[in-house]
């Protein structure tokens, strides 16, 4: 049976869109996931996950080993530079150091990948119906390894330290899909601005490398100033994060009220971000 | 005569051209004071067609007036900014046989991974991977490093693994650009096929007796619009009539649809 005539983009209007419509946005997201989990993007989401382990890693294991050396180096570095100023008052500084490191190399990865995304892959987007959404979520998938990784290490530090709880592990499930919610969100919201300004990936560059000293990853919000303290918890996405999961992981658990503020800030920026993704990815995508 | 499987009615595109190269502070500056970023450009004006089931189509027209930006239209790439389109299948466009590799990975890893970017899965794939690499004629090459082969080569496994596809509207835009006489004939069979297999088949080239092998209509699109529009040969030779015109006064005319953006 023959099927019936449809839009191209049924989700989509045939007039461009002039201002914000919750309703349009709705359905236009709505479709988007049902594209997404058809069998045929599922299956090109996992042939672009594995496409980017096979060309980043050179197809072999040492290959991603060494991507993992990195951040140890950084934990090696900063434990000794900073193990006498903050080590003695933080519980398990190393898996301290090491939990830090982790979320702020991933989002600094994963985000510095996304801002480009839509122009590094502009031919594969302009030239199939390959639906864009699985491109975004393939960068954050593939750079999400290396945190699972090195949050696989952090466990078995807790083990170690003697801190490792069934219960905190399963505490930190959702707290680390909402970190992943966040790096997508805000990966999204600078893809759409570097259509429209080729320079806001050197802009990015510049926050990212601050962001190793304004998230509390080797020093203890304790030890901040009140007017510090306020700042980096609050103005700083990351901060609730990593207030919760060190709570989870090494103890004392932290107030419930950080955990949902940390998990408000991972769905309000996916939804932020995906929100202004699809109000402008037509202009963006035709410019970039 | 069978139903429509594409219907374009009053098609428009708009671009908005940015007027200097962007940067943060320049968008910022002219948002201060108000200035405009970006002018508009009008790539297709009011294109109205329908194209039946199972036939096979030729879009025709010189660099510049439209025909890629129409085929992306057509494919749910980009989206029109007036009118009304709508299509009876999913299409499924081959725009550049280059896209969809990554020439760091094997033949073999690139089978599947331009496979899966045109719809085609690995358990669809994978029965086949021995004949998709005979039929390119690059069965001894399977793990050799994709940019070790020529361009001819990359295009033949981009055919080869594109003519796996089991949809039924199928879009093609300017693909036997470097591939041999040799394989161009084996091309020939796959197209032959295609346009008597009942799928609905739109296709560009600058090549008339490449088109005019496969298709009984074309639709000259000219300057963003509609020019002409009926059977292959009646078409084509009116659009061979302007052209030689155009070269006895001394060139094409400027086009006005999309230089140096997505145009054709």
């Amino acid at each position: 049976m023959n099927a019936p005539l449809q839009a191209t983009r049924p989700e989509a209007p045939h007039l461009a869109v002039t201002r914000l419509d919750a309703t349009w946005l709705g359905a236009r997201a709505l479709a988007r996931v049902r594209a997404l989990l058809a069998p045929a993007n599922r299956a090109l989401l996992v042939e672009l996950v594995r496409t980017g382990f096979k060309v980043a890693d050179h197809n072999t294991i040492a290959g991603a080993l060494w991507s993992l050396v990195a951040p140890f180096a950084m934990l090696v570095a900063l434990y000794l530079v900073f193990r006498n100023r903050f080590g003695e008052e933080l519980t398990a500084y190393p898996l301290y150091l090491l939990l830090g490191i982790a979320f702020v190399n991933y989002f600094v990865t994963a985000t510095r990948y996304l801002i480009v995304v839509l122009h590094a892959n502009r031919a594969l987007l302009l030239n199939t119906t390959v639906p864009r959404e699985t491109v975004i979520l393939a960068q954050v998938a593939f750079h999400g390894y290396k945190l699972l990784v090195e949050l696989a290490l952090c466990s078995l530090l807790a083990v170690y330290y003697g801190t490792f709880t069934w219960s905190g592990l399963a505490g930190a499930v959702p707290l680390v899909l909402g970190f992943v919610a966040l790096v997508t969100g805000v990966g999204m919201l600078c893809a759409v601005v570097h259509s429209f300004a080729r320079d806001i990936d050197h802009i990015w560059t510049l926050v990212s490398r601050l962001l190793l000293f304004v998230t509390p990853v080797f020093y203890g919000l304790d030890s901040l100033s009140p007017l510090a303290r306020f700042v980096i918890y609050w103005l700083n996405p990351l901060t609730p994060f990593l207030v919760a999961l060190r709570g989870l992981l090494i103890g004392p658990p932290a107030h419930p009220a950080v955990y949902a503020h940390a998990m408000l800030v991972g769905a309000g920026s996916l939804v932020l971000g995906y929100v202004a993704y699809l109000f402008v990815e037509g202009a963006a995508l035709e410019r970039t | 005569m069978s139903e429509a499987c594409v219907r374009v009615a009053h098609v428009g595109k708009r671009f908005l051209v940015p007027h200097t190269q962007r940067t943060a502070l320049r968008a910022l500056r002219a948002m201060l004071r108000g200035e405009a970023l970006r002018h508009e450009l009008w790539v297709l004006r009011d294109v109205s067609f329908e194209i039946a089931s199972g036939t096979c189509t030729a879009l025709i027209g010189r660099n510049g007036s439209g025909k890629t930006t129409l085929l992306r239209l057509l494919s749910g790439i980009i989206e029109p900014s007036t009118g009304v389109l709508e299509v009876r299948h999913p299409p499924r466009p081959l725009f550049s046989t280059a896209v969809g590799f990554v020439t760091e990975l094997s033949v073999a890893d690139n089978v599947y991974l331009f496979g899966a970017v045109h719809g085609m899965t690995r358990p669809l794939l994978a029965p086949r991977h021995a004949e998709i690499l005979r039929r390119a004629g690059i069965a001894h090459l399977t793990h050799a490093p994709l940019k070790d082969l020529s361009l001819g080569q990359v295009q033949r496994l981009a055919l080869s693994v594109f003519a796996e596809t089991q949809d039924r509207f199928l879009i093609f835009d300017e693909v036997l650009g470097n591939v041999d006489r040799a394989w161009a004939r084996r091309a020939d069979r796959f197209f032959r096929e295609l346009a008597g297999s009942g799928r609905t088949v739109v296709m560009t080239s600058h090549d008339p007796e490449f088109l005019r092998a496969y298709c009984s209509r074309a639709i000259w699109i000219d300057a963003g619009g509609v020019r002409a529009d009926g059977p292959f040969d009646d078409v084509m030779a009116e659009y061979e009539r302007s052209c030689d015109d155009e070269d006895a006064v001394g060139g094409a005319p400027e086009a006005d649809a999309a230089d140096g953006t997505l145009g054709a």
